[in-house]
C-alpha cells in the first residue's frame, strides 16, 4: 500500500534554541523531581521543588507547540481540518470554551464556601470521607424534639450522605419531613464531626415548617473530649 | 495567533487514538454498566426520597426507582456494546449514549463516584471525534471498500475531493495542486487494484511482503479537534487532583495513612499491608518510617502532575518528531501505570476508574504505530489481507463462533478470581470474542454488500435476543429496557431505506445487539450483581419494617447467593414476622 496519506511526519530542520528548550524542559522537571525527592526524605514539606517541575512541564508544551507550528502539515489525511474558516473557528471555540469550562467548575469548590460539597472538585480522596460524625434528627412538636430514626425512613446512602453535610441532601429531608401530612412544627438534623487532626465541628440545620427558610448554625464545640454519645447514627462516612 | 491555534488544535492525530478510545470506552462502559452499577440500584428511590445531582433535574425526571436505575444501566450498556460493534457510529448515537450514561450517575446523589462525570466528559470529546471505519482508521484514506460500484465512486470522488485542497492556509496554486495529486493517486490505485487482481479491494489476499509492509505502515493521520479536547479535560482532572494533594496532610503521607488504615510503620504481622512491595522496595535503599510516607505523599503529587502535563502535550506528538516529547510522554506512561496499577493492587475500591485511565495512559502516550500494529492484528480489515491473525477463509464461520463462545465463556472464568481481575477478564474475552464479531458484523465473509433480506434476519435476531436477555436476567427495569433497544431496533430498520446506505450498516448494529444480550446475559449471571442487588433490596426494606418487600428480596437473594453466603436466616426471619402479623406470605416468582 502507498503511504502517502500515512507518512510519518516531516519534522523541521532541528533549531537549536527549540532543542534547548526541549530539553531543558526535561531537565527541569528531573530537577525538580530530584528536589522533591531530597526534601521528602528529610522530612520537610516540599515548596520550592514545584517551580521547576512545573516550569519544566510548560517549557516542554512549549517546545511541542513550537515544533508543531514549525512542522507543515502532512498531506492525504482521513479526515482534513474543516474546509470553511468559520467551521474551524468553531471548532478552536469549542476546544478552548469546553475546557476553560472545565477548568472553572472545580473552582467552586476551591474558592467557595461549602468546603463539604466536594462534588466536581476531581478530589478524588474526600477530606470529608475521614472525619467521624455523629448525627441525630429531630423533630420539633409542641416545643419538645423527638429523635427521628433515619435510617428507618430512607436509605442508608442518604444518612451518610447527610453525615458529610452535604448541603442539598440536608435541606431536601428537611423539606420532606415537613411535607408530611402529619408535619412536625420543626424539622432540625445536629451533625457533630471530628477530622483526623482532632478539629471538632457541630453543624445544626433547622426548616421551620411553617416557613421557607432553611438555617445552618454553626456550634462551637470545645477541642477537649470525644464526641457526645447519643442516640443518632455514627460513622466516619465510609 | 489564529494560525498558531488552528495548528494546535486541528492538527494531525494519529487516527488509531481516537478509533481506539471509542471502542474501548464504549465496550468498557457497557461492562461497567451491568457489572459494577446494576447491583446499586436497590438504593434508588427507597423510602420515597431521592436528590438529584443538580436542582432541574429533579423537576424534569419521572420518580426514581430501582426498576429505572436498573433500565438505564441496561439500555445505555447495550446501546454502548452495539454502538462498538457497529461501523461509523452516528455522532447522534454515541449523544444519546452519552445523555443516557449522564442521567445514570446525575438521577441521584447516591452515586457520588467523579469518575462517572469523567467518563461523560470523555464520551462528549469522543462524540466529535470523526466518525472513522476500522480501515479508514488504521489503512488511511485509500483502504479499499466494500463493493466495486462503491470503490469506483470513491476514487472518483476523491480525484475531486474539496477536503485535502481546502485544507487551511491553501492557496489557489496548492489547491489545484493538491486535485491533481489526489487524482493521479486514485489512478495508481486502481491500476495496481487492477494488476493485482483484486476487485474494489475486496477481501483477497495480499502477498506476504506487501502484508507485512502494511502491518508495519505507518498510523494515518486526521484532524480530530475533540481529541485536543479529551487531552485537555483529561489534563483538568489530573491538575486538580495534584493541586488538591498540596496541602500539608497529603505532602507528609498522614492522608495517605488515614485512606489505607496504616500507621506510620509496616502493619502487625498478621493485618494486610497494601504498600509490602513499595516498602520492600524502598527499605533496601534505607526509606522507611516517617521518610517513606513523606516520598509517597510527594509522589502521588508528582506522578499525578507529569499525566496532567503529557495528557497536554500528547495531541502534538503524531505531527512532529522530538527525542525530548518522546521521552517525556514515556515517562508520562510509565508514571500514569504505576499509579493507576498501584491504586488497583491497594483495593481503594474505586470502581474500574483505574482500568479507563490505564486504558487513555497507553492510547495517548503509546507511539502511534504500536498502536496501528497492534490494532490491525487484532481487528478484521476489509482489504488488510495477512496483517490480522483473524484473517478468516470462507468457512470460517465456525472458528469464529468457538471464538466468540470462548470469548463469553471466559466472562464466566472471571467468577473464579477476585473481584479486582474482573476487568482484566473482560478485556481477555473481548480480546477473543471482539474480531469474530466485528468480521460477522460487518460481512467480511463476503465481498458484496448483504442483501436486505439478510440485514432484516440479524435485525430479528438482534431484538429477540435483546428482548429475551432483559426478561432472563431477572432485574427489575432489565426486561423493559431490553424491549426498548429492540423497539429501537425496528424502527430504524423501519426507516432505514429512506435514507441509502443505512441498511447496510444497520446490520452491524444488530449483530452489536444480538451481541450484547449475551454479554448482559453473561455479566450478570457470571457475577453476583443480583445477588448484591437483591441482598441490599432485603435489608433496607427489614431496616424500614417493610416486612414484605423484604421477604421477597431475600428469596431472592437466596437464589443466587454464593457458596455460603446466602441469607436463609433472613428469609426466615421475615416469614415469621409475617405469620406473626397474620399476613400472607407472598408468592415469589
Amino acid at each position: 500500500m502507498s503511504d502517502e496519506h500515512a507518512r510519518e511526519p516531516s519534522a523541521a530542520p532541528p533549531r537549536p534554541p527549540r532543542r534547548m528548550l526541549a530539553f531543558g524542559g526535561l531537565g527541569l522537571v528531573a530537577l525538580g523531581v530530584g528536589r522533591l525527592l531530597y526534601d521528602a526524605l528529610s522530612l520537610q514539606r516540599s515548596v520550592h521543588a514545584w517551580l521547576p517541575l512545573v516550569a519544566g512541564a510548560i517549557a516542554l508544551l512549549a517546545a511541542a507547540i513550537w515544533l508543531a507550528l514549525d512542522t507543515p502539515v502532512p498531506e492525504g489525511l482521513v479526515r482534513p481540518p474543516p474546509a470553511s474558516a468559520r467551521g474551524r473557528g468553531l471548532a478552536i471555540a469549542a476546544v478552548l470554551g469546553l475546557v476553560a469550562l472545565q477548568a472553572l467548575i472545580p473552582l467552586r469548590y476551591y474558592l467557595g464556601d461549602d468546603a463539604y460539597d466536594e462534588r466536581f472538585s476531581w478530589r478524588m480522596f474526600s477530606a470529608v470521607r475521614v472525619h467521624d460524625c455523629r448525627m441525630q434528627a429531630y423533630d420539633e412538636v409542641s416545643g419538645g424534639a423527638r429523635p427521628v430514626q433515619l435510617m428507618r425512613l430512607v436509605q442508608v446512602g442518604w444518612v451518610t450522605t447527610m453525615q458529610r453535610n452535604r448541603e442539598a441532601v440536608l435541606e431536601r429531608y428537611l423539606r420532606w419531613r415537613c411535607a408530611r401530612d402529619d408535619a412536625p412544627d420543626a424539622a432540625r438534623v445536629e451533625n457533630a464531626c471530628v477530622s483526623p487532626e482532632g478539629r471538632r465541628t457541630r453543624l445544626v440545620w433547622r426548616l421551620d415548617c411553617a416557613g421557607d427558610e432553611v438555617t445552618r448554625e454553626d456550634v462551637d464545640e470545645p477541642n477537649d473530649g470525644a464526641i457526645e454519645e447519643a442516640t443518632g447514627v455514627r460513622g466516619g462516612g465510609r | 495567533m489564529r494560525a498558531a491555534l488552528e495548528r494546535i488544535v486541528l492538527g494531525p492525530v494519529a487516527a488509531v487514538r481516537p478509533y481506539l478510545a471509542l471502542k474501548a470506552t464504549l465496550l468498557f462502559l457497557a461492562f461497567d454498566m451491568w457489572v459494577t452499577r446494576a447491583s446499586h440500584a436497590g438504593r434508588y428511590g427507597a423510602g420515597g426520597f431521592n436528590v438529584a445531582h443538580f436542582g432541574w433535574l429533579d423537576a424534569l425526571q419521572p420518580d426514581v426507582s430501582p426498576a429505572v436505575y436498573v433500565g438505564v444501566c441496561v439500555f445505555t450498556g447495550a446501546l454502548c456494546f452495539a454502538i462498538a460493534i457497529g461501523d461509523r457510529a452516528p455522532r447522534w448515537l454515541v449523544g444519546v449514549a452519552l445523555l443516557t450514561h449522564t442521567w445514570s450517575w446525575a438521577m441521584s446523589m447516591l452515586d457520588s463516584y467523579q469518575h462517572h462525570y469523567l467518563l461523560s466528559l470523555v464520551l462528549l470529546g469522543l462524540m466529535f471525534v470523526p466518525p472513522l471505519t476500522a480501515e479508514e482508521a488504521l489503512l488511511g484514506p485509500s483502504a479499499p471498500r466494500r463493493s466495486p460500484t462503491r470503490a469506483r465512486e470513491r476514487a472518483s470522488d476523491e480525484a475531486s475531493d474539496p477536503d485535502e485542497s481546502s485544507a487551511p492556509g491553501a492557496t489557489r496554486g496548492r489547491r489545484k495542486l493538491a486535485k491533481g495529486k489526489a487524482a493521479k493517486r486514485a489512478r495508481a490505485r486502481r491500476a495496481s487494484e487492477s494488476a493485482s487482481g483484486k476487485k474494489g479491494g475486496g477481501s483477497s489476499v495480499d502477498s506476504g511482503a506487501s502484508a507485512r509492509a502494511r502491518l508495519f505502515d505507518p498510523a494515518p493521520l486526521t484532524s480530530a479537534w475533540a481529541w485536543t479536547l479529551l487531552g485537555g479535560s483529561i489534563a483538568v482532572v489530573y491538575a486538580y487532583t495534584a493541586l488538591s494533594k498540596t496541602d500539608p496532610e497529603w505532602l507528609s503521607g498522614a492522608a495517605l495513612r488515614s485512606v489505607l488504615h496504616l500507621g506510620i510503620d509496616a502493619p502487625a504481622a498478621d493485618a494486610p499491608d497494601p504498600l509490602g512491595p513499595f516498602r520492600a522496595v524502598l527499605g533496601a535503599f534505607g526509606v522507611e518510617g516517617e521518610p517513606l510516607w513523606y516520598l509517597m505523599g510527594h509522589g502521588v503529587v508528582v506522578v499525578q502532575m507529569i499525566c496532567a502535563a503529557g495528557y497536554l502535550i500528547a495531541p502534538l506528538r503524531d505531527s512532529v518528531k522530538s527525542r525530548a516529547l518522546d521521552a517525556f510522554l514515556i515517562v508520562a506512561l510509565l508514571t500514569a501505570l504505576s499509579f493507576h496499577l498501584g491504586a488497583e493492587y491497594m483495593e481503594l475500591k474505586i470502581g474500574w476508574f483505574s482500568w479507563y485511565m490505564i486504558a487513555y495512559a497507553a492510547i495517548f502516550f503509546l507511539p502511534a504505530r504500536w498502536l496501528a500494529v497492534v490494532a490491525r492484528r487484532m481487528i478484521p480489515l476489509r482489504g488488510g489481507g495477512e496483517t490480522g491473525w483473524w484473517t478468516f477463509a470462507p468457512g470460517g464461520v465456525i472458528r469464529a463462533l468457538i471464538r466468540l463462545l470462548v470469548g463469553f465463556a471466559m466472562l464466566y472464568a472471571g467468577r473464579l478470581g477476585e473481584a479486582t481481575l474482573e476487568p482484566l477478564v473482560v478485556v481477555g474475552a473481548l480480546v477473543l470474542a471482539l474480531p469474530p464479531l466485528r468480521w460477522l458484523a460487518r460481512g467480511l465473509y463476503q465481498d458484496d454488500e448483504p442483501p436486505p433480506a439478510i440485514v432484516y434476519v440479524e435485525v430479528v435476531v438482534g431484538a429477540l435476543a435483546i428482548g429475551i436477555a432483559g426478561a432472563a436476567v431477572d432485574l427489575p427495569g432489565a426486561q423493559t429496557a431490553g424491549l426498548l433497544v429492540a423497539g429501537l431496533l425496528l424502527v430504524a430498520t423501519a426507516l432505514a431505506p429512506l435514507k441509502k446506505g443505512t441498511l447496510t450498516r444497520l446490520g452491524g448494529y444488530a449483530i452489536g445487539v444480538a451481541a450484547a444480550a449475551v454479554a448482559l446475559y453473561v455479566s450478570v449471571t457470571a457475577t453476583d450483581v443480583r445477588w448484591d442487588y437483591y441482598r441490599n433490596v432485603g435489608g433496607d426494606h427489614r431496616r424500614r419494617g417493610e416486612i414484605a418487600e423484604a421477604y421477597v428480596a431475600y428469596v431472592k437473594a437466596n437464589r443466587y447467593a454464593p457458596e455460603g453466603q446466602d441469607r436463609r436466616a433472613r428469609e426466615e426471619e421475615m416469614r415469621a414476622r409475617l405469620e406473626a402479623m397474620g399476613a400472607p406470605i407472598p408468592e415469589v416468582p
